[in-house]
């Protein structure tokens, strides 16, 4: 798999937050065998026009960071075939959203389109790596004590000359890739393969633009599932509920259950929280009523 | 048996350092900074201390000629300051810990009144004595220049206890000494001094069994003298090697077995020579061959001289060492067929480091040719060794210097108290890289955690020096100060390198034009 690196990440900014972007791009890498191909597209430019200057404002230990983003390139793109005169087609909102500004240059547009091009032609998957900003590819949500943050843009199209339309995951978290409906979706929901017996059962064709992630529930902003189940996440010390809120719309799985809401464990929570997809905690009122009875996708 | 180690020292208006600094000593103390930081002086201040222990004349309270030379006391003392009829000095603490026999002490001559030692002492514990008790002391000296002459002006012993700490003042006068205890005046108590040890004495014959002078002498007995020994032994013990060899003969002359390597390593021939076949305790080195980290928990027991190959490999140096007998003229030491004279000087270099780490075994030259468990090690030797070295990594090639890491840990890890003033990013990096690589909660891990301390010496625009005292972190970096300058040298060069080599091959014209489709995206029916 080849991983092209969006320049929003080379931006400064608080030092902690570039060190964990980057450490999202280490993790991947080493997980899942992405190479960093230096596309000659946009790689010198990424690393003359942004790298160098990140590096002279970070820190000997963020510098670090920096320094193995860059060693986990191959020394040449020479294996990936070059582009002919007429690279190919891509379209153009994704692009302009992700690489035309205000944060970058005019030229990062057709840069990361030729490198999207040339990596898709050569017909290995593809993933970029994108820093999440509030206003360009994020929207943050906020109503009846809970936030959620929607990403805006998690795949790019593009049609190199000769070979078919193709999509490109951009991924903000190392869980994007083994679960990638949690680029668009947040990295979060528990689900199957996390053992859930509560589980956010993905809708079909997530994917689609047209598909709906979320809407109010309860007067909350909800991710909705396939069941048309609302999971709303509490705001309780910047995050630190470590749950779930679960709004049970099917009636069937409220009678099962016993109650319309549940309160269900994060993925990623500390082990002390529970297991991800298993209820958090009952509030004492409704634990006579809650059975326990779980669903399935 | 007493298990005595240093734990700390502290100076004061010693070279560079003005404030008072104290240091923790750990097993493994890596010291790094800038040239003429005030790295040195650190070790300086022990040896300082060694080198007085071992003139011959016992009336010497404070030597500043040996291995650290200086013309006058002014010379080792903050701000070089001007002669005067009297300029106070440095001050060195040095502070150790030992096992003390506290029974055993108190029931010679005559088993004294417990209770009231106890109450008398201002030691609770004395009234029901362990058999042995881990002692924490301090001894301060404070020195000054009088008319020219470099003296002693006080000695400060303190034991130190959670709860209380007792101290014994020792007043150096021209007309004698008196000492205090706790602040009280102890003015029946005679003091003899072996160099800047003091010994206490009293007349018994002169104070009743319950007087309170005789109680201080009696629990001084316990808290002091016995930890002093100790400190004597630790002190005298203590091994250096600095970072300069001088030219190796091409023969060696035969000389008794020495007692020390010299601080440029130039006994470590006549050592190998006179103890070639004697049994020497090492703990192998820690392997990352195999990519996992291994420590071995075995001690192995070999002649020196195989332990000294075993070790060269280990570097990954495959050297062979030998001693060659030259009848009736000497010895020659070869590496394979090649004299010392005429190998690469790095070995010249290595060969003694890896001799005095072998030499440092607290166990050395006894015992049967049989290995023994760590524990087992520890237990028999019950004394470690306190080894000084300066910039082992000289002459060194970078991948020998990072495996030095590998054999300072081995050696701190089996009763060797390494302090190790460096320059060498290669070894520290191997040191972070031990931890970072070290299985996340293992043994290893928490012995690198707990077990390695790196000063960072820093001097400011007026001369002074201070040090930061860091821990590795388990992910491999330091945790107070990192120290920039010193370990990033060779990765920011790296990147320099790195956007030289981009500007140079600087290519705008990348091939292909991208067609913009400004219509929606399509709603494709397979996954990205």
């Amino acid at each position: 798999m080849i991983g092209l690196l969006d320049p929003t990440l080379f931006l400064a900014r608080a030092e902690a937050e570039v060190v964990s972007d980057l450490e999202v791009v280490l993790r991947a890498c080493r997980e899942h065998n992405i190479e960093l191909t230096p596309l000659r597209e946009y790689w010198p430019a990424l690393w003359n026009e942004l790298g160098s200057t990140l590096e002279t404002q970070l820190s000997p230990q963020a510098k670090r960071t920096l320094q193995a983003v860059r060693s986990a390139a191959p020394s040449s793109d020479a294996h990936i075939a070059a582009l002919s005169a007429n690279a190919g087609v891509a379209w153009r909102r994704g692009f302009t959203v992700l690489f035309g500004g205000p944060h970058l240059q005019p030229p990062w547009t057709d840069r990361m389109a030729l490198a999207v091009i040339r990596a898709v032609s050569c017909g290995k998957p593809v993933v970029m790596f994108c820093r999440r900003v509030n206003g360009r590819n994020l929207v943050i949500h906020a109503a009846g004590n809970s936030t959620l943050h929607e990403n805006t843009r998690w795949v790019l199209h593009v049609q190199p000359s000769g070979v078919g339309p193709r999509q490109v995951l951009c991924v903000h978290h190392a869980r994007n890739l083994r679960e990638r409906w949690t680029s668009r979706f947040d990295w979060r929901l528990p689900t199957t393969s996390d053992g859930a017996r509560y589980p956010f059962c993905v809708p079909n064709q997530w994917w689609k633009g047209s598909t709906t992630a979320f809407r109010t529930v309860s007067s909350k902003p909800a991710w909705i599932d396939a069941h048309g189940n609302g999971w709303a996440r509490p705001n309780i010390n910047g995050g630190a509920g470590y749950h779930w809120d679960v709004f049970i719309q099917d009636a069937q799985a409220k009678q099962a259950i016993g109650v319309d809401q549940i309160n269900v464990v994060e993925f990623g929570a500390p082990h002390s929280e529970g297991r991800p997809g298993h209820l958090h905690h009952v509030p004492s009122a409704k634990q006579a009523a809650v059975t326990d009875a779980g669903w399935s996708c | 048996m007493s298990n005595a180690k240093l734990l700390a020292v502290t100076v004061e208006r010693f070279k560079s350092f003005e404030a008072r600094t104290r240091v923790e000593l750990a097993p493994l103390t890596i010291i790094l900074g800038r040239n003429n930081s005030g790295k040195s002086s650190l070790i300086q201040s022990l040896l300082l201390l060694k080198q007085t222990l071992s003139d011959a004349r016992p009336d010497v309270m404070f030597k500043h000629e040996g291995v650290v030379e200086a013309f006058n006391l002014r010379e080792l003392t903050f701000g070089w300051p001007a002669q005067a009829e009297s300029v106070p000095g440095p001050s060195i603490v040095v502070e150790w810990e030992c096992d003390v026999a506290v029974r055993a002490t108190l029931e010679q001559p005559r088993p004294p009144d417990l209770a009231n030692l106890a109450k008398l002492s201002g030691v609770p514990w004395l009234a029901n004595p362990p058999e042995r008790r881990t002692l924490r002391t301090t001894m301060s000296l404070d020195t000054l220049e009088v008319r020219g002459t470099t003296k002693v002006g006080s000695i400060r012993l303190e034991s130190i206890e959670p709860e209380r700490t007792t101290s014994l003042v020792i007043t150096v006068g021209d007309s004698g000494s008196s000492c205090g205890w706790n602040g009280q005046s102890a003015s029946k108590i005679d003091v003899d001094f072996d160099h800047f040890v003091p010994y206490l004495r009293v007349d018994r014959g002169e104070l009743g069994p319950r007087d309170k002078q005789r109680a201080w002498h009696n629990a001084h007995l316990v808290l002091f003298a016995q930890p002093l020994q100790d400190l004597k032994k630790l002190l005298s013990d203590m091994q250096y090697l600095g970072s300069s060899r001088e030219p190796p003969p091409s023969l060696y002359r035969v000389k008794a077995a020495p007692n020390e390597l010299g601080v440029s390593g130039e006994l470590a021939a006549n050592l190998l020579h006179r103890r070639e076949h004697e049994i020497v305790h090492y703990l192998p080195l820690l392997d990352v061959s195999t990519g996992a980290l291994s420590v071995s928990h075995t001690v192995r027991a070999r002649p020196l001289v195989d332990a000294v190959n075993n070790v060269m490999e280990a570097l990954s140096v495959r050297a062979n060492v030998r001693v060659q007998e030259v009848q009736e003229v000497g010895f020659r030491v070869l590496f394979g067929e090649a004299s010392i004279v005429h190998v690469g000087r790095g070995l010249g270099y290595l060969l003694p480091l890896v001799e005095l780490g072998l030499f440092a075994d607290p166990m050395r030259f006894t015992g049967a040719a049989e290995d023994l468990s760590l524990s087992d090690y520890a237990r028999s030797c019950g004394a470690f060794t306190q080894v000084a070295l300066e910039e082992p990594e000289a002459h060194l090639h970078p991948k020998v210097a990072s495996r030095l890491a590998h054999w300072l840990v081995s050696l701190a890890m089996s009763n060797r108290r390494m302090m190790v003033e460096t320059h060498s990013d290669h070894l520290v990096r191997r040191l972070r890289g031990l931890t970072a690589r070290a299985g996340k909660g293992s043994e290893l891990e928490r012995w690198l955690l707990e077990n390695v301390m790196v000063l960072s010496v820093q001097q400011d625009a007026q001369g002074r020096s201070t040090v930061t005292s860091s821990r590795l972190t388990a992910e491999g970096g330091v945790s107070e100060v990192w120290p920039a300058d010193f370990m990033d040298e060779a990765t920011d060069e790296e990147s320099a390198i790195y956007y030289a080599k981009l500007d140079k091959t600087r290519d705008d014209a990348v091939p292909g034009d991208v067609s913009w489709n400004d219509a929606d995206e399509p709603e494709r029916d397979d996954a990205p």
